[in-house]
This record gives C-alpha cells, structure tokens and sequence, in this order.
C-alpha cells in the first residue's frame, strides 16, 4: 500500500469518527433544544480538524463547508447560545444534520474514487443565511469577526509569535524536540497530526509547539526537518503523559527532552497554571472544562489507546491463532509419543497449551466491538422519521457496550435498521391522540436492547405502538397466497407470515419502509450470520422483535458425537441434555417414526444413521445416546453412537464444490478440524430437523 | 498420522514456461496419471500438488463420486473419485492429484502418477463421436511411444446446476 493511500485511509477513517461524534453531540443536543458551551467548543474543534483535514487533502469544498460551520459555532462559541434565537433553532441543527450528511456524502465519493460535487453553493448560501440571522439576532456585532478570526482563532493553543525565539519562556519550560525520518516528506503535517493527538491525549491545555503555524504553512517542513519540531509543555508531567503519544505516531526518528530553566518562573507556572494561562492563551480557558463533560469527552480519551486495523489482518491472524491450536494439540497428542515417559516434555506442553488458550482467547476478543456504534445510527433515524412522520418518538438504548464479532457488528446494522423503521412507520400510532386515547404516553418509545447470554447476543427492538393485528395480518396473508382461507392459525404463525417472502403490511410503499425489501430479508440476512429473528406482538400493546445472533461466527463450543466412523460436532447451545433410553421407552406412530418422552413432552427420534445413510453406527436404541436438541422452534432427540466430548472448534466453511449440492439443507453447515488433524462435520439442529421431517 | 507431500518440482513448471515462451501456442506440459488402466492428461499448471496416504472425512448426502473432504494444511479439499465417476471398483491405496481449477480446488483420486510430459497442442485429437468414454475432452499418441493419454476434461467435474 502505498504512503498517499494510507494518508487517504486515516483522513476518511478520522473524519468519520468525528462525523460520528458530531451526530451524537447534536442529536443529544436537540432533546434538550440547546448546546452547551462543552457542546459548542466540541462541534468548534471537530470542524477545525475537519477543516484542517481536508485542507491537507485538497478537497476544497468540504473545506469551505466546515469553514462556514466552523465559523458559525465561532460566534456562538463568542456569544454563548444566547444568540440564537429560538425560532432559529431548528433551522440551526437542521443545518448541521444536512451538513453531516454533506461530509458523509462525500466521504462516500472519496472513497469510491468518484469525482466531489463542485455546486456547493446552495449549501453554503443555508449556512450564510443562517449565519447572518444569527448574527441578525444577537446585537450588531462587527460584522467581519468570523471570517478573519477564522484563520488564527481556531488553533486551540495559538502560541504568540513573540515565543519563538527564548523557546520555553511563557510558562512552558520543558520541551520535547522531536525529529522525523529523513526525507519522510510533509513534515509539518505529520507535526500537526502529533499536536492533534496530543490534544487529544493529554487535553487542551499545558503545551504549545512550534513553528506554530505547521498546519497552514507548508515551508515550515524544511525548519522542522532541520531543527526538528518543538513541543513545549507547561509541567514535566504533562511532557511524560506525551511521550507515548510521540512515540506511537508515524515516522518519529527521535525525540529529546529538553529544560529550558532559564529564568525563574518555574515554581509560578506548575503551581498555578491556570493563572499563567489566560495571557498566551486566550482559547484555553473554554476549551479546558471539555473534558469533563460526560459522554462527548469519551471519544477522545479513548482513542488514545486505540487503533485502527486492517479487518483481513485480523481474518488472518485468527485464522492462524486457530491454526496453532489445532497443531499443537497434534504435536502434544502425536502417536509417536505413545509409552514414552517424558516428564519435561509435557510439562512444557501444558505450558504451550495455557499460552495458546489464551492466545486464542485474545485473538478472538480483537473482533469483538461494542453494538454502540450500529445502536447510535438507529438516533439519527427515528429523529429523521419522527420530524418527517411528525410522531414523536424517543429512543431508549440499553446495553450498547455489549460486545460480538466486527464481521456481525457490520451485518446486523441493516435488519435492525428495517426493523425499527417499521416500528416507526407501522408500530408507533400515527397521532398522538390515538395514543391517547390507549392510555399510553403521548411521545412513543422505541428500545433498543441487546445483551450477552455467553454464547450468543439477543437483541431486542420493542416498541410500544399499535401492535400486530392477527385479523388484518391473517387477510393479508390470504390475500398474497401465504396462508390458506380454511386453516386455523395460532397467533404465533400469524406473526410468523411477517417475515414470509412477499409479505408487506402496508398497502402504499412510503419513503422509509415498504420498498418491496420486507421483514423476510431481514429474516435471511440474520440467517445467514447464523441467527434467527422472532417476534412477539400483542393488538394495542407494541411489538417485541427479538433477533438471536451467535457471539462469534468463527468460534463455537460444540459437542463431538460419533456416528459409525463419522464424527459430527453440534453447537452445544442447541443440546438441552443426552440421555440413555431403552427400546421400551420408545413409542411408534404410524408412519414409522418414533417418539420419546422427555420431561411431559413428546419429541420425535431422528437417527443420524438413517439420515444420512451411513455404513456403520448402533442400530439399537439402547447401545447408542439420544441427544436433546433445541433451535427455534423445532426440538427433537438425535441417536448418535457416543459422546466424544466437548469441544472449542474453529468453524470452517465447508468448500463451494460440495455446498453446490445442497448439503446444508441437510443440516451439514461446515466443518472443524480435530486435534488429530481429522475433520469434523458440523450439524445445524434446525435444518437437519427439517431435513428429517421431509423424508 | 503419516502424511507425506510430494510438490510437483518446481523446475519442471519453469521449463514449461521456457518452452512455452518461444512456442506458446504449440504445444502444453500435461501431467499423465493412472487410473484404471487409462492414461489421463491434466494441464500441468492446474496441479497444486500430489499427495499420499490422506484420511479422506466422507461427506454425507453428496453424490457418490465425491469420496469426501481432506484437510490439506488447513484447506478442506474436496475430492472426486475418477473411478466412480467411470463406474469402476474403487481402488484402496490411492494418491490424491489436488487441481486449482479457475479458483476452484478439488483433489482427484488417481492410481499413480505416470509422468509429465509436453504435448504439441495440434495432436491433441478430438475423441470419435461414436466413443462414450466419459470425462474426456481429447487424446493423443504420447512422443515417447508408450500409449494413449486421455485428455480429462475438468469442465465435466465441476458442478451444474
């Protein structure tokens, strides 16, 4: 990968976070119909380094956007909220929603290499307008403030040109020079990417840099390559909480700690630095408080310790973490060593064992990401709909931290994103006297829930609207050929024709829902990641949509079972129990299947032999084991010869050439490879269940 | 487990690109194996590597030709039986030819390996219309004298549907 890509990968991977961020501090914002001045200096800072961005990668035009935006937050960072009249309000986080959605546009161009659109100006003419209302409304400000403030004001610490030559009077006595690879290019821009991570990392204030103005001035390169660039903090401390920072960030050659104790002021400024700050910094005194702000302060103190990797590295390395523990179970249980006694030896392999558990272990926690980002997305559109459908709405999210696999994290986003539009669209009552009149809170809720059973993650979307209504569900149905008019269904088959192909409630297709994509693709894109979705609704009483998901599609606990000489693996989340049974046990139904008694229960006994027609295996009840399994809705006991034991195993997808003929239908999903180096056949309870029924 | 691999030298595949820089149309290295008395051709290039004494993990409800899936350094390989497809007996001890076939991999169980040779495409015959040998796209005389190859045609082993 070339320099220039890597450049391009981080600008769109920061300015999306930060788009992120942003969305999150306006929808906050919005409930309460104001910004805080933590708010304010927060959508202050993330325009400038938006600005700044992509100033450095030539987009011109999203540049002068988050110019104009940034310009307007100046004012009313000046002004505090005052300024803005309540009338202007919703036109001004309407401006600033249209204008996330601009910058996330044209990301999406960026990153599809397509050209940016060139016709800003009807845009910018919104935020001008706004801007001069703004200005309009509060008292006659000269009118020239925000654009030559612009240029000097946004750098959060603009140290005075007087500082330059005594380097480290001012209060700032322990410096940092810090040096680049030779000819690494860009010197200037790597510094000010430096400064912004150290801002990040130790907060606004205690340091200046420079040359200070790295960030517009290209010819500070060379000064930088020469001199190397100079970082100056007010406390020793605060110059220790950088060096990591310094140290992780790209191209660093060296670094040196440098004291400038020239003069005295050094008991004045650790003692009261916020006394020796107001004079070279007149931003510092706002920008201070951020962080102890609650949520918005998070971003940036987390992304201290992260970073981002490429996902096909960490396919990989699973892959190979999975790899070593399949080959060292082959090296410590290998034949050869049968009979020898070998004290050292094994005692080092119990040893190479726990380290590669936990090898494996942590190599599976890197995928895991916390359901946050997906859930916040949901924000932004139930306030979309709400406005549009004008039915208030709120979002309550619940246990956004809860953690599963990134390649999930990534597929879910679209059903719940479906489901929750249907929630608003057919859920929510469409006035609020209708809900009302039902009792219920003028203002619907929707929740958002998910939660880790250990094994899998289910995640809820409860609504508390209208509900399904069996008789209008059951016509539909009959109306689209999906049930017949003579039959009797239950209610949980009504609901279940919801996620039927070719079902849609609503009879006019409307701009959210309704597009012909129905609950049954989200039904199939759940599937797929080895999930299932169900739902529960009561007439009057809102809708429950219940989506099961696995943690992770890579991992699984299983169950090893021999049939004659196949081995199978089921995923212990399906067994209930096993259990030993005489041929008395069994009763027999006319057709030739046999049944069995399970704790007041009748469960049919599908026989893995018979299934899948193999040589060898028990044919009596008595010398095999019957497994109880359960997925979804179907629960049945398979015979199987013995139970080999349990098992952590790496799925592995079975190869296209012999999934061409359809064996997944018969519940053979994939395969594992044993710690013998043998292959395992991994069953899917479900539709091996189905399988066995349309025999 | 005894498992022993056996490349394909690498040398020969870099004379088959020698030769075939100053003739490329002409002629094609082909690897010739036995099974069943058949001399049948591959493409050279197609080999990944030819392997003895795998543990073939039978697969159920596939077709029976589909003697199962090894597992070949992490890759699960599926592998088809010629002989069944030919409608012969199966053989016990058999070596498995693993093809990449335009990103496919599948191993084919062979009787053993005959040798490897360059064949000029122009005598590669197309096989008498009235013949039902299957699986065959073509044959020819081998340079050497020492029979007929049997050109396999691997469109036929992969999956329509």
């Amino acid at each position: 990968m070339s320099s220039g890509n890597e450049i391009l990968d981080m600008y769109i991977y920061e300015t999306n976070t930060l788009l992120e961020q942003l969305e999150n501090i306006i929808l906050e914002a919005e409930k309460v119909d104001t910004f805080s001045q933590d708010n304010v200096n927060e959508i202050f800072r993330i325009m400038h380094t938006i600005k700044g961005s992509s100033a450095m990668m030539e987009f011109d035009t999203l540049t002068t956007v988050a110019h104009r935006i940034e310009d307007m937050f100046f004012i009313i960072r000046e002004k505090t909220m005052d300024v803005v009249s309540e009338e202007n309000r919703p036109a001004l986080f309407d401006v600033v929603f249209s204008s996330i959605d601009y910058f996330r546009g044209e990301i999406d161009k960026i990153e599809e290499g397509q050209p940016l659109d060139v016709n800003i100006d009807s845009f910018l003419s919104n935020i001008n307008s706004l801007i001069a209302k703004i200005q309009g409304g509060g008292e006659a400000e000269a009118p020239a403030a925000p654009a030559p403030a612009a240029p000097t004001a946004p750098a959060p610490s603009p140290a005075p040109a007087a500082a330059e030559a005594p380097a480290g009077s001012e209060g700032y006595p322990f410096g940092l020079r810090v040096f680049f690879d030779e000819g690494c290019g860009m010197e200037n821009l790597r510094s000010f990417m430096m400064v912004t991570a150290i801002r990040d990392a130790c907060g606004e204030a205690g340091f200046t840099f420079e040359p200070a103005d790295v960030e517009q001035n290209a010819a500070t390169s060379e000064v930088i390559s020469e001199q190397g660039f100079l970082l100056l903090f007010q406390t020793a401390a605060d110059r220790d909480k950088a060096i990591p920072t310094v140290k992780s960030s790209g191209s660093v050659r060296e670094y040196q700690a440098h004291d400038f104790l020239v003069s005295a002021p050094e008991p004045a400024a650790p003692a009261a630095p916020t006394a020796a700050a107001p004079a070279p910094h007149p931003a510092q005194a706002t920008p201070a408080p951020a962080p102890a702000a609650g949520a918005p302060a998070q971003g940036p103190h987390n992304k201290e310790t992260l970073i981002s990797v490429n996902l096909s590295k960490l396919d990989t390395l699973s892959a190979i973490v999975g790899e070593i523990v399949i080959t060292e179970a082959m090296v410590t249980s290998s034949p050869d060593l049968k009979g020898l006694a070998l004290d050292t030896f094994s005692k080092n392999a119990r040893e190479l064992r726990k380290l590669t558990d936990e090898l494996q272990d942590v190599s599976m926690s890197l995928r895991m990401v916390p359901v946050s980002g997906v859930f916040q997305k949901m924000n932004r559109i139930v306030r979309d709909m709400s406005k549009k459908l004008n039915r208030p709405c709120k979002l309550t999210l619940v246990g956004e931290d809860t953690e599963v696999d990134k390649t999930i994290v990534d597929s879910i986003g679209d059903p719940i994103m479906h489901i929750v539009r249907n929630s608003m669209d057919h859920g929510i009552e469409e006035t609020q006297a209708e809900r009302t009149a039902a009792g219920k809170d003028p203002v619907g809720e929707i929740v958002l829930s998910a939660r880790d059973t250990g094994s899998e993650v289910i995640i809820d979307i409860i609504d508390d609207g209208r509900g399904a209504d069996d008789g209008a569900i059951l016509r539909k149905a009959i109306k689209q050929g999906l049930a017949s008019p003579d039959m009797d269904y239950s209610h949980r088959e009504i609901l279940n024709f919801l996620m039927a192909p070719g079902f849609s409630t609503n009879t006019e297709v409307t701009e959210y829902s309704g597009r012909g994509v129905g609950m049954d693709v989200v039904k199939r894109n759940v599937e797929d990641l080895g999930g299932n979705v169900t739902i529960a609704s009561e007439l009057g009483h809102g809708m429950t949509t219940t989506i099961r998901i696995p943690l992770t599609m890579a991992i699984m606990d299983g169950m090893e079972v021999s049939v004659g000489n196949s081995i199978f693996t089921i995923p212990i989340n399906n067994i209930r129990s096993s259990l030993k049974v005489s041929a008395s046990d069994v009763i027999h139904d006319s057709s030739r299947g046999e049944i069995i008694k399970v704790q007041d229960s009748f469960y049919p006994i599908i026989r893995a032999r018979d299934l899948y027609q193999l040589d060898g295996g028990c044919t009596e009840i008595e010398d095999g084991i019957l497994l109880w399994l359960e997925s979804g809705d179907c629960s049945y006991c398979l015979l199987a010869d013995e139970l080999l034991g349990e098992q952590q195993v790496v799925v592995k997808q079975l190869p296209s050439y012999v999934n061409s003929y359809n064996i997944k239908s018969y519940g053979i999903n994939g395969c594992t490879l044993r710690s013998d180096g043998s292959i395992s056949i991994i069953l899917d309870v479900a539709s091996l269940y189905s399988a066995a029924r349309g025999i | 487990m005894s498992q022993e691999a056996m490349f394909v030298p690498e040398d020969l595949f870099d004379e088959t690109d020698g030769s075939r820089l100053s003739d490329t149309v002409d002629s094609q290295k082909f690897l010739i194996f036995m099974c069943d008395n058949l001399k049948l051709g591959v493409v050279a290039e197609w080999v990944v590597e030819i392997l003895t004494n795998q543990v073939i993990t039978y697969l159920p409800m596939v077709p029976d030709f589909i003697r199962g899936i090894i597992n070949m350094r992490g890759q699960m390989v599926p592998i088809l039986d010629i002989r069944a497809r030919l409608g012969k007996l199966p053989l016990e001890d058999s070596l498995v030819i693993v093809l990449n076939i335009d990103g496919t991999q599948l191993g084919i169980l062979a009787d053993g390996v005959d040798q490897m040779t360059d064949i000029p495409k122009a005598d590669i015959l197309p096989i008498p219309a009235h013949s039902a040998q299957l699986l065959v796209s073509g044959m020819c005389t081998l340079p050497d004298g020492s029979g007929t190859m049997m050109v396999l045609d691997c469109d036929q082993l992969m999956p329509h549907d």
